[in-house]
């Protein structure tokens, strides 16, 4: 089923013609040469074991052994970079319990908004107050892909902040999609249609969203006040949208037309294997095609009551990961942290195989795995396990890092800067003491 | 219903710590001046995905459910049609403008005949002739003349760029399906100044058609609409019996209570294999059909909540039949409608499907049953605990009993403050084992099955019960259940949770619905004639 999706000919034929009807296309400006930088964050639910999970450090930021959870990554080690001393310090205060304010936070940086999702604990909170920092990278980086990210979940289950990673803006969620098929309908419906046909069908999307545009802005006018703000939105997504669609073409020389993936049982728990492995496959396969340079993905929710068949765990996970350190049962959860970290593993070992020009697609990634607790059994934030992977932003990876309890806002300002934003300040600034030190 | 599992968790349940008051967010004390109109004011409406599938199927015929692959909506208080939170994604208009195409290219190449006729010729003014018809059904509405000059305008462009009349066809139904008039459920704002006005005859016809089938009204709605006759209680509440007796109104009672008995949930159980052999992905979708059949059995025959409470039909199919000795009657695939012979199997609380979803994956779970009956049913609403509490229940033990070991690790009076509320409510259910199985012993020692409600608003519900039926049946006949039923629903008829403007709206509808004798096609009645769905509050300065 793989053949070159266009040949380089068609390529030209393609662009040439645009020229004449749309803007200057800036990924075809940089030519082929410059590869799109990527960004990936991946959430895990209800922290870890850390006994296990975090590296045994020797004599320099360099010379750590990685610890059993880990083990899966030896191959991988040169790649990483494990960032301790970090605390989740908007995930202290404000609406929510632990496990939402924790994911919530995580990729936003802010406290929650007040509103009716009811906790685990039974209190209840609203979305977080910010848009996540995978979607700011998106607009630094995301332009020419054919869409701005992609949310993927496995088992993400809970449709409330607590199943939520993305955020475009304060209140405004991007729920993950748990079923491949879907993903792939999303990412892959128009990569195979002939180049004549396509240039057919965007002169008519552009006429058509065009006409979509004046109904939004001739209904907005008959709204109420407070209901505009609804349709400004939509008039804004439908513009991108027709941006998008009408003035790029996918990364046509490294992209072969994808096989759909087969259907899953992909909300039982006893699918979430299969399903990563699938989501994986998916998200490196859009990175390859430049279907989108940015993806949220998230191992089941904050809530996270499910056993894992797969690996012979038949408790509560979530339950499991509440046992004091001294109960034998716990070690369970080490169980799970490890087969997390082998998906991580196996997401970083596919970027560093797939070639993109003279390097791989890992060179162009950076990955961050968080998750909304540092310890289920006290629902700390402080000391949160962070690691991150790849060389989208140019950092010296292969290292154990201890920073002295700074906020993760400045993480997420430095992720922010590795990508080319100006921001000094992410979430809520009162968090924010100004990027983090040693990482390029 | 995740929310506990706990131990040191405080339920808050009203009283200083812990006593069941009234439902969740309390309205506001009433100020009822229960004479005048009362009107909320009404978020503007995306359609969600069913009710997008639901209309293009009644629109173009289309049964692909093209809104599959539309971004899943939040839930709030049970249910994906929240106004305020069902908002538009850049992933969202993506699928809108694909749907729209395939849709469009399908309905002009098969139906088209359906669509239009130009017996003058296939030219523009045919081109005006489908806006204005076929763009009536699209919109919910007749077109404003602006809407019908725009489209006609669109459709004779498109006519030159496309060099063909189906293809102006085409892209004219896609910008209609993308249009907000279609996309949404648009009430504009009319008044200059602060009030409540009514609905208009098209405005209703959607809100009753969107409510009673989950999709567009169709031609006599738009008609009776357009004729005024939407404007009168009576005259709407004709229209709600007709479609009401129409085979679509099964789609927004069904989804109703698969949402409110998170059968999503049961469809997607997993067990543990050594505690529950045999228990597996089949038989799990298994036990989500028989709870869902099990439910519309009883809304769509006697359709009461005593039926639904207390109806002795199951629905067995044969694994379920191989698993929990039900009898089935042997057809390949098919399901039966059955009586339990040993009597264990009867109303909806004894239902495999929910007990196997409020249980663990290794064990059953008084707290989360206790908490079914008090959420679901009684609307009996929580308070967070103390900060600190980090709650696990107790671990599986072979010389005891669930109830023993439940009931001593409640001893802490932190629990207790709760828990004495929620497990004795729980432990009616011990009979029932972590997949919904039947059992008179459990670890080699008897089942203590009673149970007790502690506190209630209605006293009539307050305590000891033997069984199950006992329980069932006094709930079957409480007023605050049928209340706790009735709130649930407006919020899913109004996408929205009743605020004080729905006070006097909310305690007739919810008498209503209790002098009827808990008939819910009542209950639908009393809400479509309630002034909540009648009237709209605006904030005036209108344009």
């Amino acid at each position: 089923m793989s053949r070159p999706l266009l040949s380089r000919r068609q390529v030209l034929r393609a662009a040439s013609g645009l020229t004449l009807t749309l803007p200057f296309l800036p990924s075809l400006a940089h030519g082929q040469t410059a590869a799109p930088r990527r960004f990936v964050a991946m959430y895990v639910p209800n922290g870890v074991y850390p006994q296990t999970w975090w590296p045994v450090d020797g004599a320099s930021e360099t010379d750590f052994a990685l610890n059993t959870t880990f083990s899966s990554l030896a191959d991988l080690k040169s790649h990483l970079l494990f960032v301790g001393g970090l605390d989740l310090k908007c995930a202290l205060t404000g609406p929510g319990e632990q496990h939402q304010r924790g994911l919530g936070g995580l990729l936003t940086g802010t406290t929650l908004q007040a509103g009716q999702f009811v906790g685990n604990d039974g209190s209840t909170a609203g979305w977080a107050n910010g848009p996540s920092v995978d979607q700011e990278i998106a607009r630094l980086v995301g332009a020419g892909a054919k869409a701005r990210s992609l949310q993927l979940g496995v088992k993400a289950s809970e449709r409330d902040v607590s199943g939520v990673l993305s955020y475009q803006a304060a209140a405004t969620p991007l729920l993950p999609q748990n079923n491949p098929l879907l993903v792939f309908s999303s990412m892959f419906t128009d990569t195979s249609t002939p180049v004549d046909a396509m240039e057919k069908l965007r002169r008519r999307r552009a006429s058509v969203l065009d006409a979509v545009q004046e109904q939004l802005a001739a209904v907005q006018g008959r709204l109420a006040v407070s209901e505009r703000p609804l349709l400004d939105e939509h008039l804004t997504y439908v513009r991108e949208l027709e941006v998008r669609l009408t003035g790029v073409q996918p990364n046509p020389l490294s992209c072969t037309t994808p096989t759909a993936p087969p259907a899953t049982l992909y909300d039982t728990p006893g699918a979430m294997n299969d399903v990563s492995r699938l989501q994986l496959d998916l998200l490196v396969l859009a990175f390859k095609c430049d279907a989108t340079r940015v993806a949220s993905l998230m191992y089941s929710d904050a809530k996270n009551h499910t056993p894992l068949p797969f690996i012979n765990v038949y408790g509560d996970v979530h339950n499991i990961s509440h046992l004091p350190d001294v109960d034998p049962a716990r070690a369970d959860l080490g169980k799970r942290d490890g087969w997390e970290a082998e998906q991580f593993g196996y997401l970083v070992r596919k970027l560093s195989q797939t070639t993109e020009g003279a390097g791989t697609l890992l060179d162009s990634t950076l990955l961050f795995w968080g998750t909304d607790v540092s310890r289920g059994n006290t629902h700390a934030h402080d000391n949160m396990p962070f690691v991150l992977a790849g060389h989208g932003t140019g950092w010296r990876m292969g290292r154990s890092l201890h920073f002295t309890g700074q906020a993760h806002n400045d993480l997420l300002v430095s992720m922010l800067q590795g990508f080319g934003g100006t921001q000094t300040t992410f979430g809520d600034a009162q968090f924010c003491a100004g990027p983090l030190g040693n990482l390029v | 219903m995740k929310l506990l599992r706990c131990l040191p968790l405080v339920f808050a349940l009203g009283l200083s710590s812990c006593k069941p008051t009234a439902r969740p967010p309390d309205p506001p004390p009433p100020s009822p001046d229960c004479g005048s109109q009362m009107g909320h004011s009404s978020p503007l409406r995306l359609l969600t995905r069913t009710e997008f599938d639901q209309t293009v199927r009644d629109l173009l015929g289309d049964t692909t459910h093209p809104a599959l692959n539309f971004p899943v909506e939040p839930v709030a208080f049970g249910f994906d049609n929240n106004a305020d939170l069902v908002k538009v994604t850049p992933e969202a208009v993506n699928r809108y403008l694909e749907a729209a195409e395939a849709l469009s290219h399908v309905a002009v190449t098969t139906r088209r005949a359906e669509m239009i006729s130009c017996p003058q010729g296939e030219n523009a003014d045919c081109g005006r002739q489908f806006v204005r018809t076929f763009g009536r059904k699209v919109f919910r509405r007749a077109l404003t003349a602006t809407e019908e000059s725009a489209f006609s305008l669109f459709f004779s462009k498109s006519l030159e760029s496309e060099q063909s009349f189906d293809g102006a066809l085409e892209a004219t139904l896609q910008v209609m399906l993308q249009s907000p008039q279609f996309l949404y459920r648009v009430e504009p704002s009319t008044l200059a100044t602060a009030g409540v006005r009514p609905l208009t005859g098209d405005e209703l016809a959607s809100r009753l058609s969107y409510f009673l089938w989950g999709s567009m009204p169709d031609e006599s709605l738009l008609d009776a609409a357009a004729a005024g006759q939407l404007d009168t209680v009576e005259g709407l509440t004709a229209q709600a019996q007709r479609l009401l007796a129409d085979p679509r109104a099964r789609d927004p009672a069904t989804h109703f209570f698969a949402q409110w008995l998170s059968l999503d949930a049961v469809a997607t159980l997993a067990k543990d294999p050594v505690v529950y052999p045999g228990f597996d992905a089949t038989l799990a979708s298994s036990l989500k059909s028989s709870l869902q059949q099990y439910a519309s059995d009883a809304f769509f025959g006697e359709g009461t909540l005593k039926a639904l409470l207390t109806s002795n039909a199951v629905f067995v199919d044969q694994p379920m039949a191989n698993r929990y000795g039900l009898p089935a009657s042997g057809t390949v695939g098919g399901f039966t409608r059955a009586t339990d012979p040993t009597g264990h199997v009867s109303g909806l609380l004894s239902q495999p499907g929910l007990l196997a979803r409020l249980a663990s994956p290794d064990q059953s779970s008084p707290v989360r049953r206790g908490l079914f009956v008090l959420q679901k049913l009684m609307c009996v609403p929580i308070s967070p605990p103390p900060p600190g509490f980090s709650p696990v229940p107790p671990a599986a033990n072979p010389g005891k009993t669930t109830r023993e070991r439940f009931a001593a690790h409640s001893l802490d009076p932190a629990c207790a403050a709760c828990h004495s509320h929620i497990d004795p409510i729980g432990f009616g259910f011990e009979h029932f084992d972590g997949i919904g199985a039947w059992r008179d012993t459990e670890n080699g020692l008897p089942v203590d099955a009673s149970g007790d409600v502690t506190a209630a608003l209605d006293a009539s519900l307050v305590g000891p019960f033997s069984t199950l039926g006992e329980l069932s049946s006094r709930l079957s006949a409480s007023r605050q259940v049928h209340d706790c039923v009735a709130v649930q629903w407006l919020r899913y008829a109004l996408g929205r949770v009743e605020a004080s403007a729905d006070t006097c709206a909310l305690q007739r509808i919810e008498q209503t619905f209790f002098d009827s004798g808990g008939r819910f096609v009542d209950l639908q009645l009393a809400i479509v004639g309630s002034d909540s769905f009648r009237y709209r509050a605006e904030a005036g300065g209108a344009p």
